[in-house]
């Protein structure tokens, strides 16, 4: 039996619906979807008041339930404050926040939009 | 109403801030990247414009004088519950001031999948992602 492929927005709307239903902090990450590879970057954190803490499991459980949506085939994540250390047993280690803070000015020198808003 | 480019109709958004720096510099970065882009600084025409015009993604700013963006959501989504919607804020905080408020009205409001938030300050490549993942690209997609 075909099974239809979904479209790329789809996708996107399946990757946030994951997300918030996690209540992962949407706001902080981007999503880029090429063909079946998803590309996720920024910070995975959770919303300011949740009690739980993010650990290595919880980063694990998030991008199984992302590659499992239909039509995807790889997910890949350059993340500020995780990183993975072994594909095959997909461990993911935290990232100091010193370091993450560094990198982020160092390599992004680009024009923002909205810096002297209050709102 | 709406505009062609060679035949095809393009994407259309609406941008609401109350800031007009925020309009005129997006309303042209959105049109070079191709989308059809409408702007209003003023939230409270929102409703009536979306009676009259069809749009594909609202971008909101959450925080103006007049009536909040997540006041204009609310409106919007008893008219429409399709409709796709950007968030863009400065503070997480602005959905609500109590934490705990704030994550019930984050899962009210971003269950479906139709919305996505934006901080500032913000690079345009950012904007352009949250944009397409929202309606896909200004042509087809």
């Amino acid at each position: 039996m075909h099974i239809p492929q979904l479209s790329r927005v789809e996708i996107y709307r399946q990757i946030r619906v994951i997300l918030v239903r996690r209540l992962i902090d949407i706001g902080r990450l981007c999503i880029v979807v090429t063909g079946s590879r998803i590309h996720v970057k920024g910070s995975l954190q959770f919303l300011p008041g949740v009690a739980a803490a993010m650990t290595p499991g919880t980063v694990q459980e998030i991008f199984k339930e992302i590659r499992s949506i239909r039509s995807i085939t790889a997910v890949d994540a350059s993340l500020d404050n995780w990183m993975l250390t072994n594909k095959i047993t997909q461990t993911w280690v935290p990232i100091q926040a010193a370091q993450t803070t560094e990198a982020r000015e160092s390599a992004e020198p680009t024009i923002l939009f909205g810096c002297n808003e209050s709102s | 109403m709406f505009r062609e480019v060679k035949g095809e109709t393009l994407k259309r958004i609406l941008l609401v801030d109350d800031d007009v720096a925020i309009l005129r510099g997006l309303k042209p970065a959105l049109t070079r990247e191709g989308y059809d882009v409408v702007t209003t600084s003023n939230p409270t025409e929102v409703s009536s414009m979306i009676s009259r015009e069809s749009f594909d993604l609202i971008i909101l700013d959450v925080r103006m004088p007049a009536k909040s963006g997540v006041e204009v959501f609310d409106e919007l989504k008893k008219i429409n519950p399709d409709m796709r919607f950007l968030f863009i804020t400065a503070f997480l905080k602005s959905f609500s001031v109590e934490s705990n408020a704030m994550l019930k009205r984050w899962q009210e409001l971003l269950p479906d999948g139709n919305t996505d938030v934006l901080y500032k300050p913000f690079k345009l490549d950012d904007l352009y992602l949250k944009v397409e993942g929202l309606i896909g690209p200004a042509k087809g997609g």
